[in-house]
């Protein structure tokens, strides 16, 4: 009797990769001499046993002879005469069907090395064709080793397996317990890739498969596509290492643009409800666990309520919040989060971009949080408590935006230079924010003091070219002064502005100034009032 | 960008066929790797500027292409004024005459190995850098006109280096039909003070070594040899320029549909050559071209004191001046015939080949330099203008390596100490006022300069010569 470490151990050493679990091959022994050797079975179909001190799984060669449709239409064959040839060809990929004795030398009969060496999937006998789960561990495969190809003869076995059905008699469970470990690749879009290849994916995500053609507005998704769309989204939640059911809604919100009647493309209105039907039958039908069945019903309902964050009523805040679950769940909320992140930064040239949003979702909710919710139940009308306690909420977050949230600054970036954007109650005080937001392009704003005043005053024939006049006004000074201003005020009269700055002569030791900017720019301006009376002012500053 | 949007004329070359109110085709000179990673803003700024009114022949971008203002950054585009044609601020961009210098020291690495510290830190407290830094000189009105007419004629005039080096400065040193009345007060009261100063961002005085030639004959003639120490200097016509950028291009905005001009985005904003803001912004623009041949030649000036203190006896020769933003009247052969032509380059080269009559007489037979800096720590290239290439996007070529990440990312991504340590581990000194700008300016925020140059030789926009390695940097 001989022991060898067979498959993904094998595999994984020779590309040096960290070995997590090592199966074993016995050739030449029976279930008797195994039990006589204190190994306990464990195999139900196939002889299998634990090894009495490691715990680890010993299987005896076997060979495996297709009897019927499906991953359980097999009859095993385990003889002492079963060699590990006869073993090895049974496996699904030649990278898996090598295997190490025990002095450490290399079983390679059918070329694994060469396939590994040449970064190439490829089966290795026409075997592979009688278990259709090994189309979905290709897929997988696909995900984990990002920089393999598929064999065109692989590919084509794999296509007939979709053609001639063998594909349709894969168990839910199994297609789920699949999917959802190539979600947790590295590269989960190669599975999408390899499956659609195959024509596998119509067959078992038919929603997902119908994304691909189905064009999105260029000027929110340069992607256009909104299959590429969802491949990029699962991706960039892989890179972020979320969890499993921020990928699976990740893979899943816009299941509903699938069914967008074509004469309306590429707009979608109201492709959220659609996506939580089909969100809820997809997981109904796989067997979808709750936890991310749940997630990806909300991310699928609410994606897009986020993006539109900073413009909602604070009554529209508490609703999300309610319907996110987030004051039981709040764990729950950052998965929320995390998701819709994943569906802004999954489009080509959003990698980058600020993301508002999500601190100012996280702040409303600690606001909404921090009312006395058991003394609000108290003295409300018992009838009425749910309401009496949303009410109390959208108090609360609208006394945090009065206050902490409404005025703010941030940066966007762009590709060469930096974008600046105020945020504020009105246009002038939007318009103070973003010169400080200017202000930190070369320096913190907090270390440069407010001791000297310049007037500034300046007039346009609209608000956008106002703000690119104040700012240019203010480089100006900078400039010719040599001054960093740390403090604005600023007063309109239509669309003529007279302001106040203060600040202080540079000081390259104290400030570090990182860059001098030459010019505010058109590029990205917009000066607008959302819909609850905010206002926002932001361009492009040349550096 | 989507490959499928092009049709690939060769390895390096995709046309865009005209569409929409595309007046011209759109040409991009690039490999499959960098098309690939350029900004979609690209495609859509290069097919906006086929639409301007008066282009000829197509609209030009250059290997190291990226997202500008109206123009994309490694723009190219030429008018013909007599046909509609326009001139356009952004199409030169806020720095005008943004450009590089480089300077012969004669001395071998070696050499200079033992006082490159020496040399990095006289270079830096000499030489003003950063933001709010002012040079010796205050011009009051009639020597800011003097200056912004004479570039660096002006500053030659005044000691600031000699003859010789205005002859391998393009126009002689001098841009002609500049009218310093057309700069407004603000733009002089930019520059008082700032003339001599380096400026911010991604200028730099760099000391550089040769360290590989491809072409041998043509390295001969601009005495470019291995393991010899070269200065560059990038800069440009500093506040002065900026604010004419600024108040023109708001001109012209306003301007536009009086001239009954469509802009597809506002940065577009351009007049009619023959109009009177199209005229004053040519006066304004050439004044600032020469505030920014001055400006390198009085740096120039500075870092030869440096040298004559350390290394007395050095002499250091001007191989070439080039600047990258500009617009400038040129002859050129189109379809057989030649026309004068208002060639914008945007963040471009002019690479003129052999037998160009603007070319000094000892660099006529060979062509022109042409200078391409590297980021901060990464390799700079000299290359040499060619025949082939005077039909190419009229004389262009690259003009640098063009960024990948923008300063946002790249200051979450580095710290200014450690990369100034792990550079100095490579033998690279880096000089700066702000430690935070070094990070914004990581050599890892930029595209590889190599493929970029690599790209224009084989496209015949202009032919490798040397590739200079950074010694030590003195970034503003």
């Amino acid at each position: 009797m001989k022991t060898y470490i067979v498959g993904g151990a094998v595999r994984d050493r020779l590309l040096g990769l960290p070995v997590a679990d090592r199966d074993y091959v016995v050739v030449g022994a029976t279930p008797d001499d195994m039990q006589a050797q204190g190994f306990q079975p464990v195999g139900k179909d196939f002889p299998v046993f634990l090894h009495p001190r490691t715990h680890e799984e010993y299987a005896l060669a076997r060979t495996e002879r297709k009897s019927g449709h499906g991953y359980k239409g097999f009859k095993v064959y385990a003889a002492p005469e079963v060699t590990l040839e006869d073993d090895l060809r049974r496996r699904d990929l030649t990278i898996n069907a090598m295997a190490e004795d025990e002095a450490g030398a290399l079983v390679d009969p059918y070329g694994g090395q060469r396939d590994l060496a040449a970064r190439v999937f490829r089966h290795v006998s026409e075997a592979f064709a009688e278990d259709p789960v090994r189309i979905l561990r290709v897929a997988r495969f696909a995900a984990r080793f990002t920089d393999f190809s598929l064999a065109p003869e692989t590919l084509a076995l794999m296509r007939s397996m979709v053609d001639n059905g063998e594909i349709d008699a894969l168990v839910p469970e199994r297609v789920w317990q699949e999917v959802a470990r190539g979600l947790m690749e590295a590269q989960p879009s190669r599975m999408l890739q390899v499956l659609r290849d195959c024509g596998a994916l119509a067959r078992l995500f038919p929603e997902i498969d119908r994304l691909f053609g189905v064009p999105q507005p260029p000027q929110h998704h340069p992607e256009i596509d909104t299959g590429v769309h969802v491949m990029l989204v699962v991706d960039w939640a892989a890179q972020q290492g979320f969890s499993l059911p921020v990928r699976f809604a990740a893979l899943t919100h816009d299941l509903g643009k699938g069914i967008t009647p074509p004469e309306h493309w590429p707009k979608h209105h109201g492709h959220e409800a659609k996506s939580v039907a089909l969100v809820r039958a997809l997981s109904e039908r796989l067997r979808v666990p709750a936890d991310c069945r749940d997630l990806a019903v909300v991310v699928a309902h609410d994606h897009g309520t986020v993006h539109r964050a900073l413009e909602l009523r604070p009554g529209t805040l508490v609703e999300l919040l309610e319907r996110v679950d987030a004051f039981r769940r709040p764990e729950r909320f950052e998965e929320f989060l995390q998701a819709c992140e994943c569906d802004f930064r999954g489009r080509p040239g959003y990698a980058d971009k600020t993301l508002p949003e999500m601190d100012y979702l996280r702040q409303a909710l600690h606001a909404a949080q921090a009312i006395d919710a058991a003394g609000v139940a108290r003295s409300a009308d018992p009838a009425r408590i749910k309401e009496a306690i949303f009410q109390a909420r959208t108090q609360a977050v609208a006394a945090w935006r009065d206050h902490g949230g409404e005025r703010s600054w941030a940066h966007f970036p762009h590709q060469a230079d930096m974008g600046v954007r105020g945020i504020g109650p009105t246009l002038a005080a939007a318009f103070e924010q973003a010169a400080l937001a200017m202000t930190a392009v070369v320096t913190d704003p907090a270390g440069v003091a407010a001791d000297e005043a310049v007037e500034i005053r300046c007039e346009a024939p609209d608000n956008e070219l106002l703000l690119v006049d104040w700012l240019n006004a203010l480089i100006l000074e900078m400039a010719a002064r040599h001054m960093l201003f740390s403090r604005f005020e600023v007063s309109l009269d239509g669309t003529r502005l007279h302001a106040t700055a203060w600040g202080e002569a540079v000081d390259t030791q104290k400030h570090q100034p990182a860059v001098e900017i030459k010019g505010a720019t058109y590029t990205e301006l917009n000066v607008k009032e959302d819909e609850s009376g905010r206002w926002l002012a932001q361009c492009v500053v040349d550096v | 960008m989507n490959l499928a949007q092009f049709k690939q004329v060769s390895d390096v070359e995709w046309h865009i066929a005209p569409f929409g109110k595309m007046r011209v085709p759109a040409v991009i000179y690039a490999d499959e790797a960098l098309i690939r990673d350029m900004d979609e803003k690209v495609y859509e700024q290069v097919t906006n500027v086929a639409t301007l009114p008066g282009i000829v022949q197509a609209a030009y971008a250059m290997p190291d292409a990226h997202w500008g203002y109206g123009f994309p950054i490694g723009g190219v585009a030429a008018f013909d004024a007599d046909e509609g044609g326009v001139v356009s601020a952004g199409g030169v961009g806020f720095d005008i005459s943004c450009g590089v210098r480089t300077l012969h020291t004669g001395l071998k690495a070696a050499d200079i190995a033992p006082l490159k510290q020496r040399l990095a830190d006289r270079l830096f407290a000499h030489i003003p850098a950063g933001v709010g830094s002012t040079g010796q000189l205050r011009l009051n009105a009639g020597e800011m006109d003097a200056m912004l007419r004479g570039g660096a004629r002006w500053a030659v005039e005044r000691g600031y280096g000699g003859e010789a080096d205005l002859d391998r400065i393009e126009e002689h040193g001098c841009m002609a039909g500049a009218e310093p009345d057309q700069v407004s007060e603000q733009a002089k009261r930019r520059q008082r003070d700032e003339i001599g100063t380096l400026g911010s961002g991604n200028h730099y005085l760099e000391l550089q070594e040769i360290v590989e030639i491809y072409d041998t004959k043509a390295a001969d003639r601009f005495r470019l040899r291995q393991g010899e120490v070269v200065v560059s200097i990038h800069c440009g016509s500093r506040g002065l320029g900026h604010q004419i950028g600024t108040e023109f291009l708001r001109q012209m905005v306003m301007a536009a549909p009086g001239y009954g001009i469509e802009l597809p985005d506002r940065e577009l904003a351009c007049a009619p050559i023959k109009s009177p803001v199209g005229q004053s912004y040519l006066g304004a623009m050439r004044a600032a071209i020469n505030c920014a041949l001055a400006n390198r030649q009085v740096i120039t000036h500075l870092t030869r004191e440096v040298f004559a203190d350390i290394l007395p006896g050095t002499r250091l020769t001007l191989i070439y001046d080039v600047s990258h933003n500009t617009c400038k009247l040129e002859a050129h052969t189109v379809d057989g015939q030649s026309r004068r032509l208002y060639v914008h380059r945007k963040g471009a080269t002019r690479a003129f080949g052999p037998g160009h009559p603007a070319l000094p007489g000892e660099l006529r037979d060979i062509g022109q330099p042409v200078l391409i800096g590297g980021s901060m720590g990464t390799a700079s290239y000299i290359l040499v203008g060619t025949e082939e290439g005077m039909t190419r996007a009229f004389a262009s070529a690259c003009h640098g390596a063009g960024r990948s990440m923008s300063r946002h990312q790249a200051s979450r991504q580095w710290h200014g100490r450690a990369l100034v340590d792990e550079l100095a581990g490579q033998g690279i000194l880096i000089r700066s006022p702000s430690l935070r700008g070094v990070a914004e300016e990581a050599p890892g925020a930029y595209k590889d300069v190599s493929a970029v140059v690599e790209a224009a030789d084989r496209a015949g926009l202009a032919r490798k010569v040397a590739r200079l390695k950074p010694l030590a940097c003195i970034k503003g």
